[in-house]
């Protein structure tokens, strides 16, 4: 990558007019720029992969990690069943109470 | 209060177009000069500017997880900092947008004592906003892409959504070259859930050249995992459908005559 075509770019990124200009004319600029017969048909021809092999490769620099959630807590042991005890023997039923003697009329 | 600065800049992604005067003077300045930029032309032009420019690039690796390697560039940053210099660390873009080693040296430096400081840049949303036409005043969400899987974030389809690092879904770590099919197919399986498959999304990149044009990449969504994904991607999802009003509050926010 020639320091003419850095400067270049460098140039026309700082003016939007002079980049429209540019696509008018781009021959008149690479003159004025010094720039090689295939500097000037690489820029010329926009594409990302040609200008990628003049300049150097473009590197995806990625700022961002989404870090990886922790891990979900393990389940919570099932309770124990309560062991199977002996019915507890049967209550004595009370005994009734006598009724009342009926009163003479 | 110690010696020693740190300022964080954005160089934007037009080579010295998008740079800001405070970010240019801050690079010049600087006793020792950092910077994560993707294109050799912007690359070369910051060297030029400060003689002390260092790359932090080196400090990815293939197999290793980036989280660990912006500590190391964290550290990398602070050590002339310590030392009693002024620091800058220049990051393409926006300096503050999905970029965690400048938060976090920030971070670090002010505990320590030290002044530092971030100045906005131009992001890729800001390229995306001029080239798109799209105007965030309707609402916008942005999500990081794998975050956007993995925590099932909530969101509106009646707002635009942009999807950041949308060629790198799952990936932690920064491979030579980046396979996104895997990944895209995934999020096409959970966007399907709101729009239909033949909703047009927008595969996004700014120009970083002035003599390139910005990558407009319009697919069905369908079609995503098809398409040409890069790691400068990002992903627009245009609107689908129209929020609901809520007319009883539009009547709560009428204005009231004296």
């Amino acid at each position: 990558m020639s320091q003419n075509a850095v400067r270049f770019l460098v140039d026309l990124s700082q003016d939007p007019v002079r980049m429209e200009d540019f696509w008018h004319d781009p021959e008149s600029f690479f003159e004025a720029a010094g720039l090689t017969p295939e500097e000037r048909d690489v820029i010329r021809s926009g594409d990302s992969g040609r200008l990628q092999a003049l300049l150097g490769r473009y590197v995806p620099l990625l700022f961002s990690q989404t870090p990886k959630p922790p891990p979900p807590p393990p389940p919570r042991p099932r309770p124990k069943p309560k062991p199977k005890t002996a019915p507890a023997a049967p209550k004595p039923k009370p005994k009734p109470r006598p009724k009342p003697k009926a009163e003479a009329a | 209060m110690p010696q020693g600065r740190l300022n964080v800049v954005g160089t934007g992604y037009l080579v010295a177009g998008q740079t800001t005067p405070q970010a240019l003077a801050c690079i010049k300045r600087a006793e020792k000069l950092f910077y994560l930029i993707a294109d050799p032309v912007t690359c070369a032009w910051i060297e030029d500017l400060n003689p002390s420019a260092e790359s932090l690039a080196d400090a990815y690796g293939a197999d290793k997880e980036r989280l660990d390697s912006y500590h190391e560039m964290v550290e990398r940053m602070l050590a002339p900092v310590r030392g009693g210099l002024e620091v800058c660390a220049a990051l393409y873009g926006h300096p503050g947008v999905f970029a965690f080693p400048s938060h976090e040296a920030i971070r670090r430096a002010r505990r320590e004592g030290f002044e530092a400081q971030m100045f906005p840049g131009v992001s890729a949303a800001d390229c995306l906003f001029a080239d798109l036409g799209i105007d965030p005043s309707a609402g916008c969400q942005m999500y990081e892409a794998t975050d956007f899987l993995q925590r099932r974030r909530r969101f509106d389809p009646a707002s635009p959504l942009i999807l950041w690092q949308v060629g790198a879904i799952g990936i932690s770590t920064c491979p030579a070259a980046l396979s996104a099919t895997a990944g895209l197919r995934l999020l096409v399986e959970i966007l399907a859930r709101d729009y239909p498959r033949e909703h047009e999304v927008i595969v996004y990149e700014a120009a970083q050249l002035p003599v390139c044009r910005p990558k407009i990449l319009r697919v069905a969504l369908a079609a995503l995992p098809g398409a040409e994904v890069s790691g400068f991607s990002t992903l627009l999802v245009p609107p689908w459908g129209t929020a609901e009003t809520d007319w009883e509050m539009v009547e709560r926010l009428a204005p009231r005559s004296a």
